[in-house]
């Protein structure tokens, strides 16, 4: 840090100077968060490219997953979420080795903290639960979120996070749709680097 | 091929004008972010309400930018993360460079930043021996063809299908592999990146925000790149300036409702994170060093004056995508990393005006940029303004002095202006076509004589 001092101190005292006033630093919190609509989620999700399924609980969805793995010429060795995993206990048919996330048609399956319902998008928090890299190095992405943690906008999400009492997480991951990059003559492909495709589990109940 | 520098403008834009690929390139622009643009707006509730809170945030920021970036600094700190500053571009690379040496680093993967452009850090980091890999697909195509980015969120815009399908051809093992479809050039970066991404020892990314109350970096992409730059590598620096920083995350929120509507046309990117310090001991990934280089390199010197609604600036690119200027020229004629009508302000004001004389200029002023400016700032007003200080500097051309002088007299001298206009309303009329300005439409002679003799003669009439 010592040798960052001298630009520090000259920034800070510019910054100063130039200062009509110290700004209002009043704080912004919701109290409490506003919870969004299922139907517009949906057709946002969409509008994003992301597809939609429901269960009605972990171990449903991953019997689908497993249906459309097949139907899809997807890996059926899933990377899944320790999280998950941990729920799953009883169950020995998805135990495998850690799959390698970088191999082509790789599938990841990750929880979601919530949903925002005016974009479209799903939150990951980062955790040992839920690595980040899990969201970003398969080619097809699948996200488990709970029907009833749909949020209306970013904001009620912040205020969610506050009332449930979460720490700042390392990674704060809103992912609205697979990877895309219009970059050569302004097309769109899906699957720059991030996963060619997403699919969100709209679960009933988030237990096994 | 002219020198790329913003004082010559004048022969670049010119080039520009007479290439035929550049300008089926440019031609994209208009469809691909224009009317995507339009219809994420209409498709708001009120987009005018969203704009006014981003810029209520911005203004509430710059106003406590100080021990804003203060409380940011304390929460890097605090979530295992370092904060460094540097005054300059040159300091900024050095950091970088001393990090990376720290860290015994040999590949660096790199996403899209423009403090990293701005401060030419690809270029420092290769004179220092480090491999870098740009991996945001457009950046990486103009570093295989050693081009600075033509546009701020879309740097190849100026290339087509078939150049980058050459440069692929020129730079990768393809063997026997054709690559005519856009989706095969897309697959062809996603295998050679994945590589760049898993062999990487630092991630560099930038930033569009910096949230004070947590110590947050916010990064908006579309590919996914530069989360994998900020979560795959043991060391992640972002580079980036001292102005994106906001109080808190619902600050952040409100820039963000803004940003990609105005950016792609998307009510939201596809990925939109935070990144918080460093990896936690029972994390399974993330770097272990998280460091934060916030850069001045003159913006401070901005702040409470006639250009301080240029640091509102959160480089979406709209003001470029409907500049008639831009969407004409293409952004390597503005000679630096920032084109359009806010690379025509911030040009000048972080390299001098002196170093980008004609930028000032090179805009019609039909104020379309300040329309769809998100951050409501008045383009135009601050060209106008820099064009006056260029006058009294004396930077502007000894011809186009005179001529104002000329008309400047003239205007004072009532009998002999029109006289003068009735002169070239003459000259005019008989100019063969060959001598007409090849840029600039003038406008056929009307009537039988100028206004001001046929209104004398009507007014004698009565």
């Amino acid at each position: 840090m010592t040798s960052d001092n001298p630009a520090r101190a000259s920034i800070l005292s510019r910054l100063r100077s130039r200062h009509i006033d110290g700004g209002d630093e009043k704080t912004r919190h919701l109290a409490e968060p506003a919870y969004g609509n299922q139907e517009h989620f949906l057709k946002q999700l969409a509008a994003n490219g992301s597809v939609a399924e429901p269960a009605l609980n972990v171990r449903g969805a991953l019997n689908r997953i497993r249906e459309l793995s097949l139907q899809q010429g997807w890996s059926v060795k899933p990377a899944i979420a320790p999280g998950i995993h941990k729920m799953l206990t009883d169950d020995h048919q998805w135990d495998a080795d850690k799959p390698d996330l970088s191999l082509p048609e790789s599938v990841a399956i990750t929880q979601a903290y919530c949903g925002i319902s005016d974009t479209g998008s799903i939150v990951c928090l980062s955790s040992p639960d839920n690595p980040t890299t899990y969201h970003f190095l398969a080619e097809h992405h699948i996200v488990l979120l709970q029907k009833s943690r749909i949020m209306q906008c970013k904001h009620d999400v912040w205020a969610l996070m506050r009332k449930e009492q979460m720490d700042t997480p390392r990674a704060i991951n809103i992912i609205s749709g697979p990877s895309r990059t219009a970059d050569i003559e302004q097309t769109i492909q899906l699957g720059a680097h991030g996963p060619r495709s997403l699919t969100v589990f709209l679960i009933n109940d988030l237990n096994p | 091929m002219t020198t790329h520098s913003p004082n010559n403008f004048h022969q670049s834009y010119q080039a520009a004008l007479k290439d035929p690929t550049l300008q089926k390139a440019l031609s994209h622009a208009q469809s691909g972010f224009v009317e995507k643009r339009a219809y994420a707006i209409a498709t708001v509730d009120d987009f005018e309400h969203l704009k006014k809170c981003a810029q209520d945030v911005k203004q509430r920021s710059l106003a406590n930018l100080g021990n804003l970036l203060e409380n940011f600094e304390h929460n890097v700190i605090d979530s295992g993360g370092h904060v460094h500053w540097a005054s300059s571009a040159q300091e900024l690379n050095q950091q970088v460079i001393e990090i990376c040496s720290a860290a015994n680093a040999q590949h660096i993967i790199k996403g899209k930043s423009m403090i990293g452009e701005e401060a030419n850090l690809n270029a420092a980091m290769e004179e220092a021996g480090f491999t870098l890999v740009e991996s945001d697909l457009g950046e990486y195509i103009i570093q295989l063809a050693g081009e600075p980015p033509s546009h701020i969120i879309a740097p190849a815009i100026h290339k087509t299908r078939q150049q980058v399908s050459d440069l692929f051809k020129q730079y990768h093992d393809l063997g026997e592999r054709g690559l005519d479809l856009i989706s095969d050039l897309v697959n062809e970066a996603r295998q050679v990146l994945r590589e760049a991404f898993l062999n990487a020892d630092v991630g560099i990314t930038g930033a569009n925000l910096l949230v004070a109350e947590n110590g947050s970096v916010g990064i908006v992409t579309n590919e996914g790149n530069g989360d994998l730059s900020a979560t795959l590598p043991d060391v992640h620096i972002v580079v980036t300036s001292i102005e994106k920083v906001v109080a808190t995350m619902e600050d952040a929120a409100d820039i963000l409702e803004v940003l990609a509507r105005s950016a792609t046309g998307q009510h939201m990117s596809a990925y939109t994170s935070f990144f918080n310090g460093s990896k936690r001991t029972t994390d399974a990934d993330g770097p272990s060093q998280f460091h934060v280089i916030l850069l001045d390199n003159g913006r401070s010197n901005l702040l409470n004056g006639p250009f301080e609604p240029m640091l509102n600036c959160i480089k979406c690119g709209a003001c470029l995508n409907h500049c008639p200027v831009y969407t004409n020229v293409g952004g390597h004629a503005y000679g630096w990393v920032y084109p359009g009508p806010m690379g025509s302000i911030l040009t000048p004001l972080l390299k001098g005006l002196d170093n980008a004389t004609p930028l000032p200029n090179a805009s019609t002023f039909c104020g379309r940029c300040e329309e769809v400016c998100p951050m409501g700032i008045p383009l135009p007003r601050m060209l106008r303004t820099l064009r006056e200080e260029q006058h009294h500097q004396h930077l502007d051309p000894l011809a186009w002095r005179f001529g104002l002088s000329i008309y400047s007299w003239l205007l004072q001298h009532p009998e002999l202006y029109g006289r003068a206009i009735a002169l070239m309303r003459g000259a005019l009329k008989f100019m063969p076509k060959a001598l007409r300005p090849s840029q600039r439409r003038l406008p056929d002679v009307q009537g039988d004589a100028t206004f001001m003799s046929q209104w004398q003669k009507n007014r004698r009439g009565k």
